[in-house]
């Protein structure tokens, strides 16, 4: 199941409807349903400020696979951003520093069980995955 | 949609869902903070790094002072984006 939105913050509100209606037709525990909005919207959000001179629409694609969630966003005009790369957040040395920001990517992080990342022809795929208890 | 209301006895109460698209409402309220507050999240479903980084500036800035947000009624989905960021060691939480 997958569906395009525009590159702009007023499509969360869809982009979470979407979320819902995929978690609710595929049977998945209504506890996914907070971590997954919340993933998502953290990667939209970092494509937004990240990748703004970007034209293209953002798609969001979500597959349930045996007892695996697939979450995958596609961004085709971008410039190469790894989040996989990106500096690990010690948050107690974050706190000690008393400075916000950077906070997504490692909530991310913490609430999937793998991330990756590709990039070619411009077209940025960021892929998680999320296991689903049975 | 996210609601910033003025409870009883000063309390702030925050209801529905502070997401990146209402980070700057919820910002405009606790810019005018100034003094310890009761924020009540009992009706606040979901709360993203924005929202999160908003009670953060907040909170350092009223410690400079010697105030501070108490945080009551969270949900367990925030309860646990709280420990991730380590932010429960930052705030009072009942």
């Amino acid at each position: 199941m997958e569906q395009k939105f525009k590159r702009d913050i007023t499509s969360l509100e869809g982009i979470f409807t979407f979320i819902e209606q995929f978690i609710s037709s595929n049977n998945i525990a209504p506890s996914h349903l907070y971590p997954v909005q919340l993933v998502i919207e953290e990667l939209f959000t970092n494509i937004l400020k990240y990748q703004s001179g970007g034209k293209s629409d953002v798609v969001v694609h979500l597959e349930k696979s045996d007892n695996k969630l697939i979450i995958r966003l596609r961004d085709f005009d971008s410039e190469p951003f790894d989040l996989t790369k990106s500096e690990e957040v010690n948050t107690n040395e974050y706190i000690q520093q008393k400075k916000p920001g950077g906070l997504g990517i490692h909530l991310v992080k913490q609430m999937v069980d793998s991330l990756d990342y590709e990039y070619n022809n411009r077209t940025s795929t960021i892929t998680l995955t999320k296991h689903l208890e049975m | 949609m996210f609601h910033v209301e003025h409870g009883t006895e000063g309390t702030i109460v925050l209801t529905g869902r502070l997401d990146a698209s209402q980070a700057d409402k919820a910002k405009s309220v606790f810019d005018n903070i100034t003094e310890s507050k009761v924020i009540d999240l009992k009706d606040l479903e979901y709360i993203s790094s924005l929202g999160l980084g908003i009670l953060f500036s907040t909170q350092i800035r009223l410690k400079e002072s010697g105030h501070q947000l108490k945080l009551i009624n969270m949900n367990d989905h925030i309860r646990d984006v709280f420990k991730y960021t380590s932010f429960d060691k930052m705030f009072e939480i009942e």
